[in-house]
């Protein structure tokens, strides 16, 4: 186990000193730069003092206060045979802020590595981020807005032994909140730069060719009763990347053998992926085209992992990242059991001069993204190969699970206004995204002012003015935010989201925010108070539930 | 050596990589168990009452969690204390016809839980995630049951449990076993208690988020009707106890057959089983089945 407990944490601080600060006090010997190396690092602290608030169903805190922090040191030294760095990251819970997974509790230094790199050969001992590819079989990050982390424990191995070779392994377990899973991940990417490992012979190519492959196995014990599990799950993809000037095109197919879990309700028909995206890019245009199918392919470490826990993939979601409050209010959440989604987004530049563009220009965005259920067929083989379904066609299945359709518009009207627009029509199955029963499909319609006045040259005003308007679920709501940032320091923030379409008269509630922010060299303070909506927070389709809550708020980070 | 050292990782993990599976069953032992038979439940106890005006949220609480945790909720609601008496004796609430909220939804074991857990002096609505954290920290609020479960589902199985029912629809007897397996190392002493449950009650329900306050056709789930192995009692039945190897297994059979009251809808009956250390009456894994 190499996670530490908060009785070891004394030990591993010494232990990261003698490592990181006593090369500091170390007389250079030969084979190493003079240089003592440096250290750097961040710290966050997010604090919250909650008020019992049952009108908006939130939570009885019983500390009242919870807390979140974190801090990051690393130390790094040229050495001249390369490079060594070493980190730790000191996190601590206590206890949890509500709504963050319930697996981080407590303090601890659960992140800690160093890497030694010299000549084209990087070892790392501890915990290590990765990806192979675009992550369909192996994305090892952290979010920390999310609380989601699944650090691999153990050793991560990247080298390039010739130009344009690029070859990864890693073996280890993964983080679990402050504990590690019960499963070993072990895995091995290769990629080839074709035009990079000709070299000069292929100056003249103006195509670019990247192919790739890997393979990555997770070992699980079956103490299963009844079934005969695999306790060794393989999964592998290939890639590819095509550049020709303005195109560029990327395809990787994924495939995982049999791998029951709670995920599919432990059927054992092999899982597949499709993820393929074409963009085309030139002075004032983009288009970009996505397709992504996604059959039974849930891979963690552990098979009765739920949520977000031990999760050794990454399903990407082939949606716009909405970032406006009420547009992001139905965000989507990629579903790994199955799905096939399609998106198209066109960025056009309307030209600087033009009667539209005016002397700045005007930057369009069109973006469409679907998503719906696989197209299948039940098998009711449960008592003999358990295959569960098989799939008809690679086009979308009847169920439809998510339809985003929108416009963004910005415009500079000269030195000190600006202005974006959006404008979203998104379709929402409650029942698929959230886990839910008996809730109709739910249409909205947003738009959203974002003016933005330079006042001069200290004061700053930004409005953010938005509307959703849906008859289904909590009803319509209207948001109106107001920023002033004062100099290079200040920022204050007045923010209300109000229900005002719930059915329920005593729910038409206003969620009022203020905030107020100090910036100071690489230091940041932030405080609030305010209600805050129950709501679901995504990124990159990855979710978690933001509950309901009505209290302030303290946020400091810093950096060095 | 660097050369080599990546044709070694790429051998060995591939080597190792793979488990193909033709025979998803293991031989004998009857017919193949729901696949969410294998993986970790939880027991979640409701305790509420039609004139509880927040009840319904608790309910609705559990109808989420079944469904985002398919098969993985095992849910009963105990219906118990002041907030689920007969009107009369208890006086109707406010707005509410004559005649209204007769309904009595208690069951015998009302009495056990109050003794053992206290129950009846609790705020409702309130209850019981697996009864973790007893007895210092229950009742378990229900805005914290989403967060217990997700912690608790999070690991590994550690007994297995599966109900045999049968049942003769013309007699009204319910005979059953249950088999079990612990996938851990354990001591102490295990008991099991299994209960009948029904659901698709209709009746009167105080709601709060009902625009009257009152819902004349409410449906109740999991309404708990009795315990089938101690009946009047929440305690079950001994089945192991001391040093416990992982992989241990046993089988429990009811002794004499149970007799459903004729009050009950046979159509909408099901059986729970719980196993529980008697200790901290913590529960280690929880099964659910059908009477056909």
């Amino acid at each position: 186990m190499f996670f530490l407990n908060a009785i070891s944490v004394k030990k591993a601080l010494v232990l990261f000193l003698l490592l990181a600060v006593g090369p500091l006090f170390v007389i250079p010997s030969q084979g190493q730069v003079s240089s003592a190396g440096t250290i750097s690092g961040n710290f966050q602290i997010d604090a919250q003092y909650y008020i019992p608030d049952s009108l908006i169903d939130a939570d009885t805190i019983a500390e009242k206060a919870l807390f979140n922090g974190w801090g990051n040191v690393i130390y790094s030294r040229n050495l001249q045979k390369g490079t060594f760095s070493a980190g730790i990251r000191y996190e601590s819970y206590l206890n949890r802020l509500n709504g963050y997974p319930a697996g981080f509790s407590g303090t601890g230094i659960p992140y800690r590595y160093a890497t030694f790199n010299s000549q084209g050969l990087e070892i790392t001992a501890g915990s290590s981020y990765e990806q192979f590819g675009s992550g369909l079989v192996l994305r090892i990050y952290e979010d920390r807005g999310l609380g989601y982390d699944n650090a691999l424990d153990g050793i991560r191995v990247r080298a390039t032994p010739y130009r344009g070779i690029y070859l990864k392994g890693l073996w280890g377990k993964q983080r679990n909140g402050m504990t590690s899973g019960p499963g070993i991940v072990r895995g091995f990417d290769g990629e080839i730069n074709i035009n990079q490992l000709i070299g000069h012979r292929m100056d003249s190519v103006k195509t670019q060719f990247i192919a790739g492959g890997n393979f990555v196995s997770k070992f699980q014990a079956d103490l299963d009763p009844f079934l005969n599990l695999p306790q060794n799950v393989g999964a592998w993809s290939g890639r590819m990347n095509i550049i020709r000037k303005r195109i560029n095109f990327y395809a990787e197919y994924a495939y995982k053998i049999n791998d029951p879990s709670s995920d599919n309700d432990f059927i054992y028909k092999p899982g597949q992926a499709i993820f393929s995206s074409l963009t085309y890019s030139r002075k004032g245009l983009g288009i970009y085209l996505g397709y992504l199918h996604v059959d039974n392919f849930s891979y963690r470490s552990d098979r009765n992992a739920s949520i977000n826990s031990l999760l050794i993939n990454y399903i990407p979601a082939l949606t716009k990242q909405h970032v406006y409050a009420l547009v992001a209010y139905y965000p989507f959440a990629s579903i790994p059991k199955g799905q096939v989604s399609l998106q198209g987004q066109v960025d056009y530049k309307v030209k600087k001069g033009s009667v539209l563009g005016g002397k700045y220009g005007m930057d369009i965005t069109l973006n469409y993204a679907k998503t719906n259920a696989l197209d299948t067929t039940t098998l009711h083989d449960e008592a003999t190969t358990r295959q569960g379904y098989s799939i008809n066609s690679y086009l979308f299945g009847d169920s439809a699970i998510f339809e985003d359709l929108n416009i963004e518009i910005f415009r500079k009207f000269n030195s000190k206004f600006k202005m974006t627009f959006v404008y979203a029509f998104i379709k929402y199955n409650k029942n698929v995204l959230l886990g839910k029963f008996g809730y109709p499909m739910i249409p909205s319609h947003s738009v959203v002012f974002e003016p933005v006045y330079k006042l001069n040259n200290k004061i700053t005003l930004k409005a953010d003015i938005e509307h959703m308007y849906t008859k289904e679920d909590y009803g319509s709501w209207a948001m109106w935010l107001q920023e002033v940032d004062i100099g290079q320091n200040f920022f204050f923030v007045l923010m209300d989201q109000w229900n005002y379409g719930n059915e329920d008269p005593k729910h038409r509630i206003h969620y009022y925010t203020v905030k107020a922010g100090y910036y100071w060299a690489t230091h940041r303070i932030e405080v609030g108070y305010g209600k805050q909506r129950q709501g679901v927070f995504c990124v990159g389709g990855v979710c978690r539930l933001v509950p309901a809550s009505n209290g302030f708020t303290l946020t400091i980070t810093s950096s060095f | 050596m660097k050369k080599h050292l990546f044709p070694i990782i790429l051998g060995a993990v591939v080597i190792t990589g793979c488990d193909y599976v033709d025979v998803p069953r293991q031989a004998g032992g009857g017919g193949p168990p729901p696949a969410s038979d294998t993986v970790r439940k939880i027991l979640i106890e409701d305790f509420t009452g039609h004139l509880c005006i927040n009840c319904p949220d608790a309910a609705e609480m559990l109808d989420s969690l079944e469904h985002a945790f398919p098969g993985q909720i095992i849910g009963v609601a105990a219906h118990v204390g002041f907030f689920a008496q007969p009107c009369p004796p208890a006086a109707l609430p406010e707005d509410a016809p004559a005649g209204t909220f007769g309904e009595d939804f208690r069951s015998p074991e009302e009495s056990s839980y109050d003794l053992i857990f206290g129950t009846n002096s609790w705020p409702y609505p309130n209850g019981m995630v697996n009864r973790d954290g007893f007895p210092a920290n229950i009742p378990t609020d229900v805005d914290e049951w989403d967060d217990m479960s997700s912690t608790i589902l999070a690991k590994s199985i550690s007994a297995y449990l599966k109900i045999n029912p049968t049942y003769n629809s013309s007699t009204r007897q319910l005979s059953l076993s249950v088999n079990g397996l612990f996938m851990i190392d354990t001591t102490g002493t295990y008991a099991l208690t299994v209960y009948l449950l029904e659901d698709s009650l209709t009746g009167w329900q105080t709601d709060s988020d009902h625009p009257e306050g009152l819902d004349s056709n409410y449906i109740f789930n999991h309404v708990l009707r009795g315990c089938i192995n101690s009946p009047g009692s929440v305690l079950g039945e001994t089945v192991m106890t001391g040093t416990i190897p992982s992989g241990t297994s046993f089988q429990y059979t009811l002794l004499a057959p149970y007799v459903v009251s004729t009050a009950f809808n046979d159509e909408h009956l099901r059986i729970v089983a719980y196993l529980y250390k008697t200790e901290d009456y913590g529960v280690m894994q929880a099964a659910e089945a059908e009477i056909d």
